[in-house]
């Protein structure tokens, strides 16, 4: 999970609601709620699927018949990069195979290959239908477990209160009893000493644990013998807010839009970016960056900060003369004021500060209001 | 009550609808949906979390297991926790806190509807069909050995044995830095060591190594997340060997030993189809050798320990069941088929319920660490049937 | 902290009406098949092979030093073809990176030492982590972190990082100014 807050002093955080901290980049913003939401006060859910190679989309349902896991592109053992569909002709015949472009691994050593294209996917289908035996089995266990269950209801208490035990009741009782399906034991034979201290092993023939887990059902132990696995799928998650329930962020589906957002409501959208300007001895100079389209006002309380009420300019000085309500109460704080942002001077108590902001901006004909914590530290 | 039982069986995890079914492990995490074969996923637990131990709390794990389990249900499982309900393993030596702190975020931060948590000693018998066994679960934390007789597992013949995947890994980590000086190893490279070059001896090699003990290879190559070449010589192969399968005569670890303690101290007439039926799974059965060297020693020591000469005709008997499944798999199948089957409700957890009254102990410590009590006490201070005590046992 | 201001000398510079920034020390072969659609940078040492096909560079671009950009080529009846190479706008390659891609997108990030071989398509807003190597005609989907040897997903990139990558080269381009 990739997340786009540093913890590496300096920085300055914000405090969502559930009292976790968080840096601007990664938070959300609810609009009938008014308040901002940290990556855990959302919840995500699974929008749509789209494979990472081909980038066709897949509705939840083809994608579940499929394991997640795209039809047509195919995945080195080796590397985990995508397999390209290479052509090897020869006078006798053109043969279509698999070949990785980075470790130049092809699977005509596994028999993988054909005349055509649809030969050649055919064949790597009824290489995966290996699974099937494994998936057989299973269902013969769940129905000898689900018969048993029903036997043990009907049959129940009297099984336990036999009346009358003969000693070939007791005899029969003790005895093993035959397994369903049992699986032919296969006699490994042990190698020699000689043959293992002849042997010559390459260390990269041999596959990792990730090379092996990748392909369950196998889990080869030579390079030579991993087939070539379809790609996972990726999903496109959408975010709803935990408290009303309503969406934050929704993605498109459509690749070719030009926006990939239907809905987007992050917080550096809404919220003023915080820089640190300069750390003087006894005191920060902060710069704050308004990113709405209109004027905004901000209520610093903290330690050091006396309460005042600014205002910001939005980057549109025409927005600015439509929307203001008047400049500022208290101007001591400010030091410069330029386009949209202003550079304020806040008293520093210890490396550890905190500050209660109360912003007001305005979306459209909207005014909302938050009140939220920043956490600023420096070493 | 009964609202709640409606409403499991419409979610799912157990007749209708596939359920997702997670297995942390203690080096790995499988997931997938019940009723398939194989599970979608298997990764390896960040480093963070395979290093918290027994004494970590809830608070330690919370944080890790946060973003670990969105991970899970995202991006490998691609399932939203809001939509089906989840089979959650929990093992018997598994620490509290992590069964603590995952409980809490799949109920109150993942909004996951319905919440069954089985305990996943006894989910590997599941996968033979039958209702008796000797489970051996070689695994990174340990070697644990429970015996399941008609469905009853008999916990007073528990064992957990301290000899895994952890004491090898450390064990070889320190030989490898002795002889390669200059090196630090982390534990994903030795892993990898031992996974492609490991060996224990077994059959016509064993009788070999006995005679000409010393060999002179050496192994040259460039491990995995490492950047420089090292060298293993042939001995090291053969390190597993002392770890599972050390001298019985030297007291050292032998997990034959242990199975054969654990076999004395349950009912005579138990013995016969428990030694005939010995499952084992987890990640270091896979090790080349690790099953024939297994049977190979049972043998051995019923037949020529004094220790063990009151089972000695049990010999006969031993019989290692084989699978068509991957042995490290097994604990997970065993939970997709359990996942399929009735009865799921007594082991339900939904979000109400684990705010009023917690996390209960099913079995706990108070069975493993506390005075175990036989199973008739336990039958009485539960105030159940005898048979219902039983068939609530078989799910155990 | 707040970005700080970067110089550079204005005698090493060329400055177009359009505003682009252009090195004399970096090696432009082919200058009239190189389209810069305005305020781009391109710094010392930075190769762009136009003779071979023509490339087209969106705004806010920025090439720092020992960039190589080389279009791609395709195989046709066993001669070889240059394709045009099209690289979007707010892209940042940083240091010695070598490109041979066919196409990149809006807000891509490419790291340090990297190598995007032939043919590959990198989408909009997605990240190339330092020292990755891309195989040939890899996809790079949106809002993805690709990175290793060879390169492969690692992550999603959170949703904000666009914004903020797009304000990262609109204020590296307003930071870039000559020493006076």
């Amino acid at each position: 999970m990739w997340r786009a807050t540093s913890w590496n002093p300096p920085y300055i955080h914000l405090q969502c609601g559930c009292g976790k901290e968080w840096g601007l980049e990664d938070m959300f913003f609810c609009f009938p709620c008014s308040k901002a939401l940290c990556p855990y006060c959302v919840t995500e859910e699974i929008d749509s699927f789209y494979c990472r190679n081909c980038m066709e989309n897949m509705p939840n349902t083809e994608a579940f018949a499929f394991k997640n896991k795209c039809a047509r592109c195919f995945q080195c053992p080796a590397c985990f990069s995508t397999l390209q569909i290479l052509l090897n002709s020869t006078r006798q015949q053109k043969l279509y195979h698999f070949g990785c472009q980075s470790c130049y691994w092809d699977s005509m050593s596994l028999g993988l290959f054909g005349n055509s294209l649809n030969e050649l996917l055919m064949s790597n289908q009824d290489y995966f239908m290996k699974d099937n035996p494994l998936q057989d089995q299973l269902k013969i266990l769940i129905d000898t477990y689900k018969e048993a269950c029903r036997n043990r209801r009907k049959i129940g208490v009297k099984y336990l209160q036999k009346e009358t035990w003969t000693f070939e009741d007791l005899e029969n009782s003790v005895q093993p009893k035959p397994l369903i399906n049992p699986v032919q034991r296969i006699e490994h034979q042990s190698p020699g000493f000689d043959e293992l201290l002849n042997e010559d092993i390459n260390y990269n023939e041999i596959t990792s644990m990730q090379q092996r887990l990748s392909n369950a059902g196998a889990q080869p132990r030579e390079l030579n013998k991993a087939s070539a696995q379809p790609i996972p799928l990726l999903t496109r998650r959408s975010k709803r807010c935990k408290y009303c329930k309503k969406y934050v962020v929704k993605p498109e589906t459509n690749q070719s839009f030009s926006n990939p957002f239907k809905m987007e409501n992050l917080l550096v959208y809404f919220f003023p970016r915080i820089y640190i300007r300069e750390i003087k001895s006894n005191s920060l100079i902060l710069l704050l960056i308004n990113p709405t389209a209109a004027v905004a006002y901000i209520r610093l309380e903290g330690d050091k900060v006396p309460p005042s009420e600014l205002h910001l300019d939005s980057y549109d000085p025409v927005m600015d003369l439509v929307t203001s309500e008047g400049s500022s109460l208290d101007e001591s704080l400010i030091i410069e004021r330029e386009k949209n942002t202003i550079s304020i001077e806040v008293g520093k108590p210890s490396n550890d500060i905190w500050i209660s902001a109360f912003w007001k901006f305005m979306r459209g004909q909207d005014v909302k209001e938050f009140e939220i914590k920043i956490h600023i530290k420096l070493a | 009550m009964s609202s709640a039982r409606v409403e499991s069986s419409r979610l799912g995890g157990g007749i209708d609808e596939e359920a997702v079914v997670i297995e942390i492990g203690s080096l790995y995490t499988k997931c997938g949906y019940s009723r398939e074969a194989l599970p979608r996923s298997i990764i390896r637990n960040p480093e963070s979390l395979i290093s918290l131990t027994h004494e970590s709390s809830k608070e330690d794990y919370y944080p890790i297991l946060r973003d670990f389990l969105q991970i899970i249900y995202l991006h490998k499982v691609q399932k939203s926790p809001k939509d089906s309900a989840t089979i959650l393993c929990e093992g018997l030596m598994a620490p509290r806190g992590l069964i603590e702190a995952t409980v809490k975020i799949l109920l109150e931060d993942l909004q996951v509807p319905i919440l069954y948590i089985i305990m996943s000693n006894s989910l590997p018998l599941y996968t033979t069909g039958s209702y008796t066994g000797l489970l051996i679960d070689a695994g990174y934390f340990g070697v644990d050995i429970l015996p399941i007789y008609e469905g009853i597992p008999i916990i007073n013949s528990f064992v957990s044995a301290d000899c895994g995947g952890k004491a090898l890994l450390s064990s070889y980590k320190n030989i490898l830095e002795a002889s390669n000086p200059g090196h630090r190893f982390s534990l994903e490279t030795v892993e990898d060591i031992v996974a492609r070059l490991s060996i224990i001896p077994y059959g016509k090699l064993r009788k070999e190594l006995q005679e000409r003990p010393t060999a002179n290879k050496i192994y040259n190559f460039i491990p995995l997340k490492h950047n420089r070449a090292i060298s293993v010589d042939f001995k090291q192969r053969l390190i597993p060997e002392s770890i599972f399968f050390g001298e019985y005569s030297q007291d050292s670890s032998n997990i034959a030993a242990s199975i054969l303690r654990s076999l004395q101290t349950c009912d005579i007439d138990t013995r016969k189809q428990l030694i005939n039926s010995i499952i084992v799974s987890g990640g270091c059965a896979m090790m080349i050798g690790f099953m024939e060297r297994l049977e190979e020693e049972l043998l051995d020591l019923l037949h020529n320990e004094p220790d063990f000469s009151n089972i000695k005709p049990l010999a006969d008997y031993v019989q290692i069941n084989q699978t068509p499944y991957p042995r490290n798999l097994l604990t997970w199948i065993g939970a997709s088929i359990f996942g399929s089957l009735p009865g799921l409700d007594r082991f339900s957890l939904n979000l109400e319920t684990y705010q009023q009254k917690g996390l209960e102990d099913k079995l706990g410590r108070y069975y493993l660490f506390g005075d175990r009590p036989s199973l008739q006490e336990i039958y009485q201070t539960q105030n159940l049937p005898m048979e219902r005590m039983r068939l609530s046992f078989i799910r155990l | 902290m707040e970005p700080v201001k970067v110089f550079y000398n204005k005698k090493e510079y060329l400055e177009t009406h359009t505003g682009n920034k252009v090195c004399r020390k970096s090696l432009i072969r082919g200058s009239h098949n190189i389209h810069l659609n305005g305020k781009c940078i391109i710094s010392p040492g930075v190769v762009i092979r136009g003779d071979l096909a023509p490339v087209k560079i969106g705004k806010y671009t920025i090439f720092k030093e020992d960039v190589v950009l080389r279009p791609s080529y395709k195989r046709a009846k066993g001669k070889l073809k240059y394709i045009t190479m099209q690289i979007g706008e707010h892209v940042l390659i940083e240091e010695g990176s070598i490109v041979c891609a066919s196409k990149i997108g809006n807000n891509v990030h490419v790291g340090k030492n990297c190598i995007i071989s032939h043919r590959c398509v990198l989408r909009d807003n997605c990240k190339i982590e330092d020292g990755a190597i891309l195989s040939p005609d890899t996809e790079v989907p949106s809002f993805t972190i690709y990175g290793g040897k060879p390169a492969t997903y690692l992550a999603d990139m959170p949703d904000s990082t666009v914004f903020m990558h797009t304000e990262l080269t609109q204020g590296y381009y307003n930071r870039f100014l000559p020493l006076a």
